[in-house]
This record gives C-alpha cells, sequence and structure tokens, in this order.
C-alpha cells in the first residue's frame, strides 16, 4: 500500500498541486481518521435513539396550538419559512460561492439618498389621474388631439420647407394606437402634456373651438418638448 | 387579536387624513429593499431612482385599490417589477436594441466598476445574473437577493411555486456553473 503511495506521487511530480493535493492526506491522518470513526458512529446512533424518545415536533404543535396566545396560523407560517429555508440551502448548497455572497449589497448608491428620496416624492402636486378606462370619450378626443398636434408641430418644424405633408393622414386612433403600443399608458400621457394642457384642449372641443392655432397655442404654451421622444414615430410614419 | 404594524399603516392609508403620512411610513419602510430589486434590473443608479419614483407614485394613485388579501410588501414588489420591466421595454424599443443588447451593454458596463465596488467576486455574481434569461433574472433576485418566500414570488409574477422553484434551481446552477468557471 505504501509503495503504491509512493509510486503515485512519483508519478505526479510533473503536477506539483496533485501532488501536494494527494500528500496531504497523508498515511497517518488516514490512521487517525479511520481509528475514531468507529466512534463517532456511536455518538450519532445514540444520538438518534435519545431522539426518538422526545415527544415528536407534531405533539409539540398540537399542545402549542392549544394555548390562547398563539396566533392563528402561526405554526402553518414557520412550517412555510422553515420550508423555504431548507430548500434554499438544498437548492444553493450551504458552502457555495452563492451562499457565502448571499447577504452583501454591493451597488453604489449616493450618499444620503434614502434620507432624501422621501422629500423628492412630491405627491401634492401629483396629477389626480383618471384611468382612461373611467374617462368620458371626450376627455379621450382632447387627449388624441393634444397628442397629434404636438407630433404635427414637432414634425412640421423638423422637416424641411418642400416636404408634404404626410402626417395629416394620420388619424386620432391611429396615432393612439401607435402610442399605446410603444408602451405609452394614459399615465404616461398625462405626465407628458399635462393635465392642464389636457383639460384646456378638451374645453375648447367643448365650445367647438377646435382650430388648430389655438390648440397649437395651448401646447406651446403648456409643454416641454425635451420630455417626449417622438422622433422615432415620427420616422416609423 | 393584535393588530400588526403592517394592519395600522394598512388602515391610516385608508384614512384620508392620516394617508399623507402613512405612505410616508410606506415610503421610508420599503424604499430601500425596492431599490435593490429595481437596481438588479434596470441596472444604472439614475434608471432605478426613476423607477422607484414612478413605483411609489403609482402606489400612491392606486392606494385606494389596495386590497389588505396581498401584503403591501408584495403589492409594491409588483408595481415595482412591472414598472422596472417596462422602463426596460421602453429603453430598449428608445435605442432599436432588443433586450439581449441591453443586457450585454449592462454586462459590460457593470465591468467598468460603476455599479459595484470593486470586489471582483461580486462583479462576477452580477455579470452571471445579468447573463440569466429576463424571468430566471427576476425569480433569481427575488429569491436569493430579496430573499422573499416562493408564495410571495408567486404573487408577484402569477406563476406557480413549483414552476418557480424549478426557475431558481435552474438559475442557481447557471449562475454557480458561471461562478466556478470564471473563478
Amino acid at each position: 500500500m505504501e509503495d503504491n503511495m509512493k509510486h503515485l506521487l512519483e508519478e505526479l511530480s510533473d503536477a506539483p498541486m496533485l501532488r501536494k493535493l494527494k500528500s496531504n492526506l497523508s498515511n497517518e491522518s488516514k490512521d487517525e481518521y479511520f481509528r475514531e470513526l468507529p466512534e463517532k458512529v456511536d455518538e450519532k446512533l445514540s444520538l438518534s435513539e435519545e431522539l426518538k424518545e422526545a415527544p415528536s415536533l407534531q405533539e409539540l404543535q398540537t399542545a402549542y396550538r392549544l394555548r390562547p396566545d398563539t396566533p392563528q396560523g402561526y405554526f402553518e407560517k414557520k412550517a412555510q419559512e422553515m420550508a423555504d429555508l431548507i430548500s434554499d440551502e438544498e437548492v444553493i448548497g450551504s458552502n457555495s460561492l452563492l451562499m457565502n455572497l448571499k447577504k452583501e449589497e454591493t451597488a453604489n448608491v449616493p450618499e444620503g439618498y434614502f434620507e432624501q428620496f422621501p422629500q423628492k416624492l412630491d405627491l401634492a402636486d401629483d396629477p389626480k389621474i383618471i384611468p382612461f378606462k373611467k374617462r368620458p370619450l371626450r376627455w379621450m378626443s382632447a387627449v388624441a388631439a393634444a397628442v397629434v398636434l404636438l407630433v404635427s408641430t414637432i414634425w412640421w418644424f423638423s422637416q424641411p420647407a418642400s416636404s408634404s405633408s404626410e402626417m395629416a393622414d394620420i388619424s386620432h386612433d391611429e396615432l393612439m394606437a401607435v402610442l399605446e403600443l410603444e408602451g405609452y399608458d394614459s399615465y404616461d400621457l398625462v405626465e407628458i402634456l399635462g393635465e392642464d394642457a389636457i383639460l384646456e384642449t378638451e374645453n375648447l372641443l367643448d365650445d367647438e373651438l377646435s382650430e388648430e392655432e389655438q390648440l397649437e397655442e395651448v401646447l406651446l404654451d403648456e409643454l416641454d418638448f425635451s420630455d417626449l421622444e417622438l422622433d422615432e414615430y415620427i420616422e416609423i410614419e | 387579536m393584535v393588530a400588526t404594524e403592517e394592519s395600522i399603516i394598512v388602515d391610516q392609508l385608508k384614512n384620508p387624513e392620516l394617508r399623507s403620512a402613512a405612505f410616508n411610513t410606506v415610503v421610508r419602510k420599503y424604499q430601500r429593499m425596492l431599490y435593490f430589486h429595481i437596481r438588479r434590473l434596470v441596472g444604472t443608479h439614475e434608471d432605478a431612482d426613476d423607477v422607484l419614483q414612478n413605483t411609489f407614485l403609482k402606489a400612491w394613485r392606486a392606494i385606494d385599490r389596495f386590497r389588505a388579501d396581498s401584503s403591501l410588501k408584495t403589492w409594491l414588489y409588483k408595481i415595482a417589477t412591472n414598472e422596472a420591466l417596462s422602463h426596460i421595454q421602453k429603453r430598449a424599443k428608445r435605442s432599436f436594441t432588443d433586450i439581449e443588447d441591453l443586457q450585454n451593454d449592462l454586462r459590460h458596463s457593470l465591468s467598468g466598476g460603476t455599479y459595484l465596488d470593486g470586489d471582483e467576486i461580486q462583479m462576477k455574481l452580477q455579470r452571471a445574473v445579468e447573463a440569466l434569461p429576463e424571468r430566471q433574472k427576476l425569480v433569481f433576485s427575488l429569491r436569493y437577493f430579496e430573499e422573499l418566500k416562493y408564495d410571495e414570488i408567486s404573487s408577484i409574477l402569477e406563476v406557480s411555486v413549483g414552476a418557480l422553484k424549478a426557475s431558481f434551481h435552474h438559475a442557481v446552477k447557471k449562475v454557480e456553473k458561471s461562478l466556478t468557471e470564471e473563478s
């Protein structure tokens, strides 16, 4: 046996890492391990015998469940938490790199960000937005009209003088469909256009004063074009 | 029955006079965990900040529709997840790239050290997670980093617990493999 190990180590002479690893498991340590093994097995066996005589977890649960101060669903919740914990360790492996990295938070966050964040949320100035489905049709028309005018205006200013006005052919419905398809919902549109602009457009429609110049005036007063990246839609159309 | 902290906050959110102060408590309580969840999905601080603000604004607008049959935390995670995914999609469309390309960009930007504290193994972990498919990354992030329970993730993503466990298992295998290959 000893000869065999000697030969093996000689064969590994060109592989220092493997040789070192093999050498670490010396005959002496192996002998010690096997000498202690029966005792360790006995210890584990006697412990499991003791556990057999202990009250079962089920009995303990029942006893505690009868106590009036035990919150309802306590054991079910604990059991789920334990199951989650066990399954995590089983899945990840307690000694794996992943398990060791688990607790560390690595993103760089500007100093004081979380202290200042709640103040940044200006809920008081947030427009009271009514979801699209609850809005009257008139309101939706105003939004569509505002969007069409906005796009037309941007497009008109971005084109050479000789270009033909293809934008005039796009219906309100088509434009709204494109915007929705591209991920803009009613909240985004109202945020981009501003509720006041929409309401003003709505009033103009009510008064049958939907001339393009007047609507355009409202929009130009109310809107910040830098908020809206509509170049891609114009190119698509 | 003793009222929990959450049930007190939920009651206050229903009271118009206390609503604003209660919502401020909600923001302070959940901002940090939501931020890191969003940040893992969108990458940069600026984007995470935008998405976090939108998350709380949408929660504020929809507070009347919150039903106590889910927890506030689960509800907020759901809004944050949807907002982050929607943000990623919009960003991809605006730059005329698909989400796969965006993920590649994000992986490359990570090595620039803008996101991490310089710990190499952490950077490898982030890169490995970024390389996961979108849905698997979500599941991995919610379970591994956020330590949410499977039933919570199930209500956020509307996926069965069994499917989540399978997805997490696959994600863990991929990430662990990637870590050991690289190190």
